[in-house]
């Protein structure tokens, strides 16, 4: 726009709309230059949790490893003391024993689902990557949770604890894995044996600490039994209360998590601990003939062979474990009803919460033990003891674990060891098998049997005790309050076998049943030889220790 | 093969140990918990 000044000169005046539209280009440039600012601080942030970004410097102690595993290990293994709450949930959601159990089993299948999806990408991306993207998922999984059990939307509990949550579990649950066997190519049994035993440890941690909580934040209410008087074992908290529990252990966990992100470190190419041979390993099967991908390592009957011993040993497992508590008191319940593992009634759901500690410590200490026993017995040997007398075992508890409660939780605590133990010694058989190179990755796929098992273990012994019981007579109890007869069924509304009507001969089927399932494991184990040349990696591999062998 | 550092930086120390107390703390507290249901296994309650 131009326009004549007194002197007759054109002079370019400035139009009032150029000069908006050019503050508003300005503007949109600064806001462009303020958003790339802000992606490359960003990306530099998150640079740091790249793979070469966590590269351990010379002289870096492979000792802060182990503690960087276990801080991840020791949260997400707080999906084993879902129980604490379970009941506070069943009451608050109105809803049935089984829907509040699929968020535990919705977790588990997604954890192996996504160790199975993401075990590549925790490899290439390194471990400090893959325990950050836990921490948010697991963190995010308990503050959408709490969300959704404060607004009574159990679909929220779902898709937070089970999806999001179970992300998590499934790559923090990795995540560590192939980095510790790097750092200790000497002991991979004992490095993932310290972490894995974390897990086992994070139920330990979490049921004392979230009783706390519940009982910090809210007040508990016990149901009424049967007979009219309040049932003391059982505590049952409101969904306020539950839902600050939830936020808390979201928040909190994300801390202790941070630990874990900023302290792991991967090994430099080339590294190997100080005297480290490794053709003078402890034994034959320790010894890495060859370098598998993960792509290869599934098209080797090797990878089936040994889902199916980690698949037979947790179902086996698993399904004892899930019912301890109702399992001892039955099995040791007299022809009256009483039971012959305390003389004061009252007492006896303490003593089986006390059993359940019991094989909850010999499940941690077995992960821990049987996994350092495995790199001097080989790992072959181990599976054959965890599933030759684990069979024992069951077949000691279903003929004989009623006469005796010492010979009851003895059999118990060492199939709790061996389940423990076969989590903890997998990792490293894998190793054995297909190398370093993409163990991780590996071992993500090999844990969808873990999930298979989740479901196969409750369903073959719930299905049977649920038949056992649904085969026994209703029973009539006085309720002392209101004076009246009240007629008492072994299931009840929600589904659940109510305690006093099953005996240790309803359990036989199925500990014969899982005796049988640990025969097809041993078989399989036994059937494990070295993996073909044909699926090696041609020439030396790219990473860390491997590049040096 | 490049080998590790034949002796522990000394700096490392500190750390290490904060590193293992800082896990060591929550499961030892938790065992303890546990091994005081336990007890009411061997004690009837």
């Amino acid at each position: 726009m131009a326009g004549r000044t007194h002197a007759g000169v054109l002079r370019v005046r400035p139009d009032p709309r150029a000069h908006v539209a050019s503050r508003r280009a300005d503007v949109n440039l600064t806001i462009s230059l303020s958003n790339i600012a802000l992606k490359e601080a960003c990306m530099a942030a998150l640079s740091f949790l790249d793979r070469q970004h966590s590269i351990a410097p010379p002289g870096y102690s492979r000792w802060l490893v182990p503690p960087a595993a276990l801080a991840v290990h020791l949260c997400i293994g707080q999906v084993y003391a879902t129980s604490v709450y379970k009941t506070s949930l069943i009451t608050d959601f109105g809803a049935s024993e089984k829907s509040i159990g699929y968020i535990f089993s919705l977790a588990i299948l997604m954890l192996g689902l996504s160790s199975a999806v993401f075990g590549k990408w925790v490899d290439l991306g390194g471990p400090r990557r893959a325990m950050f993207t836990a921490a948010c998922c697991w963190s995010a999984g308990f503050l959408i949770a709490s969300f959704g059990i404060k607004s009574g939307q159990l679909w929220l509990v779902y898709l937070g604890y089970g999806v999001i949550g179970g992300i998590g579990l499934g790559i923090g649950y990795i995540s560590p894995v192939s980095t510790l066997i790097k750092w200790f190519p000497d002991r991979p049994g004992l490095a993932t044996g310290m972490a894995i035993m974390g897990f086992g440890g994070g139920a330990l941690v979490a049921s004392p600490v979230i009783t706390k909580l519940l009982g910090h934040y809210g007040t508990a209410t016990h149901p009424p039994k049967p007979d009219g008087t309040p049932n003391l074992t059982v505590n049952i908290f409101d969904a306020t209360t539950v839902s600050k529990v939830f936020l808390t252990l979201g928040i909190v966990y994300f801390i202790f998590m941070m630990f874990g992100v900023f302290t792991i470190k991967v090994p430099a190419p080339g590294w190997a601990p100080a005297g480290y041979d490794p053709s003078k390993a402890h034994t034959k099967a320790a010894r890495v003939t060859g370098q598998v991908s993960a792509d290869n390592a599934i098209k080797t009957p090797q990878f089936y062979l040994l889902w199916i011993v980690l698949l037979c040993n947790v179902t086996a497992g698993i399904g004892i474990l899930e019912n301890a508590s109702p399992m001892i008191q039955d099995f040791f319940r007299n022809a009256d009803g009483s039971s012959s593992l305390t003389t004061n009634p009252k007492n006896v759901a303490i003593v089986a919460a006390g059993f359940v500690g019991f094989i909850s410590l010999f499940n941690m200490g077995g992960r821990f033990a049987w996994s350092t026993a495995s790199d001097y017995l080989g790992r072959k040997v181990n599976y054959i003891i965890y599933l030759g007398v684990g069979m024992i075992m069951f077949f000691i508890v279903a003929t004989s674990g009623h006469k005796s409660t010492f010979i009851f939780i003895a059999c118990v605590a060492v199939i709790a060891s061996f389940y423990g133990g076969g989590f903890s010694t997998v990792p490293a058989y894998l190793r054995d098998l297909y190398g370093t190179y993409q163990v991780g990755a590996i071992h993500g796929r090999l844990l969808t049997a873990w999930s298979t098992a989740g479901v196969l273990g409750p369903l073959i012994i719930n299905g049977l005790l649920d038949h056992a019981a649904e085969g026994k007579p209703c029973k009539s109890v006085l309720n002392t309050v209101t004076n009246k007869q009240v007629e008492v069924c072994p299931v009840d509304k929600t589904g659940h076998v109510v305690a006093g009507f099953l005996n240790a001969s309803d359990y036989r089927t199925a500990m014969l049943i899982m005796v049988g399932v640990l025969a097809v494991g041993f078989v399989a184990n036994l059937l494990i030889r070295p993996v073909n040349a044909k699926f090696h990696e041609v020439g030396p591999v790219k990473d860390a220790v491997d590049s040096a062998h | 093969m490049s080998s590790e550092h034949p002796h522990v930086d000394v700096n490392h120390v500190p750390r290490i140990v904060l590193s293992w107390a800082l896990v060591t703390i929550p499961l030892g507290y938790g065992l303890f918990q546990t091994l005081k249901a336990v007890s009411k296994l061997f004690t009837g309650g």
